[in-house]
């Protein structure tokens, strides 16, 4: 259970301060998929990284299980847009360095390396380095690495962003695959509404800076879902239009 | 499992190009052949035409000659005085090296890693790195005597400014991302040094290290000069004192000998370690 209680942040820089978001409250119920969508500079990521524990709020708090997140907060796997694979590693010993820090046995660490290379698709591609694979294979890999020291829950920011639409789909298809076996809790931060309703029990949308949240939306679509098949439903669309409703505003005063 | 694009590419990793292929490396061989025999004849004829002129057109007492500086390095193998003295400079380079290259590079951790402490640092740094070091030798001389330590710390000076810089701007390269992502999954500060800092900023270390050995040979032989009982840089000054001109060049052959040899360890080292995290940075 994850909890954002009345929470503030303000950036301050030479220029002035900013506030990036403003009385957030919300939480994350165990085993859900949350979707946190809005436009860019919503503050969206860095509630995220709150929930990591990477930044704290400049008022109110963040509970993680019931206690204030004050430090990092090593219950959660994090994946973000960027690839932050180690170059000078294999699949295999990249995939395998949460366990290797939590100081697991080495022959259970190759067990479960080898577990989840098999479960993202990359059996075969052990021993190449992140520089020999592609975009996509990168992108398993970081998936593979987060989930393999079974975080509690997962933050993913952006995770399959800079990928083209195709492989999107595919990926987010493994995804929810994945996620029906180990039933994690997800917070999923993306500026893709078509993934955003596709992937999530509830979509959150936020409101342009300052932050705050416009609309929580409950996805009711039935599971397990074909993410290709879905958009091509009437209930998708209907979603899709509610949603894109609340969202075109914040899109359009920006442009002034 | 879907085939994605590029996954059958990335399955067979073609082999660093090389122009021309075979034809292109037959033509090759035969130009490297042909350079090789053109630096030949140039250093043959350099060495000829100084060993003709000698004692004919220069005086042989000033100019020497490469037969007399070749007698003379011999009668020093002879004699069993040359591995001494070499001995002496090496070791006094490799101290040196060794103890300022680790201060440097844990320095450039800890200034790396903590922001606030390195900009209280900075003027400090700057200020000291703008000391010709080699001016320091006349001080390290009185602190602690003649021996080796005095070389040692000369050698270590040098060395550390050099390669702290280098490292320290390696560190500040590191992704945070990269840093963040490992303290989430349960990194302790010192797994997050051999993890990820370390590995990432070896080929900034390597850098420092190529660029700072040439000093290094610089400083051992810069305090020998001063005051010493061994070492090759006191075979200079002694000969020179002396005005034995053939001691100086056989002195400074040696030299030119040591230098090209930790020249060529580290360029070769440099490149074969390099070459992984190259290759990344290329195809990312």
């Amino acid at each position: 259970m994850i909890e954002a209680r009345d929470v503030y942040k303000v950036f301050s820089s030479s220029g002035g301060d900013v506030l990036a978001l403003k009385g957030i409250n919300l939480s994350v119920r165990p085993s859900e998929f949350l979707a946190m969508i809005g436009p860019s500079g919503c503050g969206k990521s860095t509630l995220l990284n709150m929930i990591a524990g990477l930044t704290s709020p400049s008022r109110g708090s963040i509970l993680y299980g019931g206690q204030p997140v004050i430090d990092v907060n090593r219950a959660v796997g994090y994946m973000t847009q960027k690839d932050t694979l180690l170059p000078w590693r294999t699949v295999r010993d990249n995939i395998g360095i949460a366990l290797e820090l939590r100081g697991l046995a080495k022959p259970e660490r190759e067990r479960l390396v080898r577990e989840h290379i098999e479960l993202v698709g990359l059996t075969g591609f052990e021993r190449f380095f992140p520089g020999q694979l592609s975009g996509g294979m990168r992108k398993r890999v970081l998936v593979a690495r987060t989930l393999v020291y079974e975080p509690e829950t997962i933050l993913m920011d952006e995770p399959f962003g800079a990928v083209d639409a195709q492989l999107k789909l595919v990926l987010q298809a493994e995804l929810l695959r994945i996620w029906d076996k180990t039933k994690q809790t997800i917070v999923f931060v993306t500026h893709d509404l078509g993934e955003a309703i596709g992937l999530a029990d509830r979509v959150v949308v936020f409101s342009k800076r300052p932050g705050q949240i416009k609309l929580v939306k409950t996805v009711g679509l039935p599971r397990p879902r074909d993410v290709h098949r879905l958009r091509l439903s009437p209930q998708f669309a209907e979603i899709y239009e509610e949603l894109w409703e609340a969202l075109k505003g914040e899109f359009a005063e920006e442009r002034q | 499992m879907m085939q994605e694009p590029g996954a059958a590419a990335a399955g067979e990793i073609p082999p660093m190009a090389r122009p021309g292929g075979q034809a292109g490396l037959r033509s090759r061989g035969a130009t490297e052949t042909l350079v090789w025999l053109g630096r030949l004849a140039l250093i043959a004829g350099l060495l000829g035409a100084w060993q003709a002129a000698s004692g004919r057109w220069l005086s042989d007492f000033w100019f020497s000659s490469p037969v007399l500086i070749g007698q003379r390095i011999w009668e020093w193998v002879d004699q069993g005085v040359l591995l001494a003295h070499v001995w002496a400079t090496v070791a006094e380079m490799g101290l040196g090296f060794v103890l300022g290259t680790s201060v440097a590079v844990c320095a450039a951790f800890v200034l790396g890693s903590y922001r606030g402490i390195a900009e209280i640092f900075e003027p400090l740094i700057i200020a000291l790195y703008n000391i010709p070091k080699l001016a320091l030798a006349p001080l390290l001389i009185l602190w602690f005597g003649i021996d080796m330590t005095p070389k040692v710390v000369l050698v270590a000076l040098v060395t550390f400014f050099l390669i702290f810089i280098s490292t320290y701007s390696g560190i500040r390269d590191v992704d945070r991302d990269l840093v963040n992502v490992l303290r989430i999954m349960g990194a302790s500060p010192m797994q997050l040094f051999t993890k990820v800092l370390l590995p990432s900023s070896i080929p900034w270390i390597l850098t420092g290290v190529k660029i700072s050995l040439p000093y290094a040979l610089t400083g051992a032989v810069a305090g020998e000069m001063m005051v010493s009982r061994e070492g090759v840089g006191h075979l200079v000054a002694q000969s020179a004192l002396m005005i034995d001109m053939t001691g100086v060049y056989a002195a400074l052959t040696i030299l030119m000998v040591i230098g090209v040899l930790v020249d060529t360890a580290v360029g070769g080292g440099r490149d074969s370690m390099s070459h992984l995290r190259n290759r990344d940075l290329v195809q990312v």
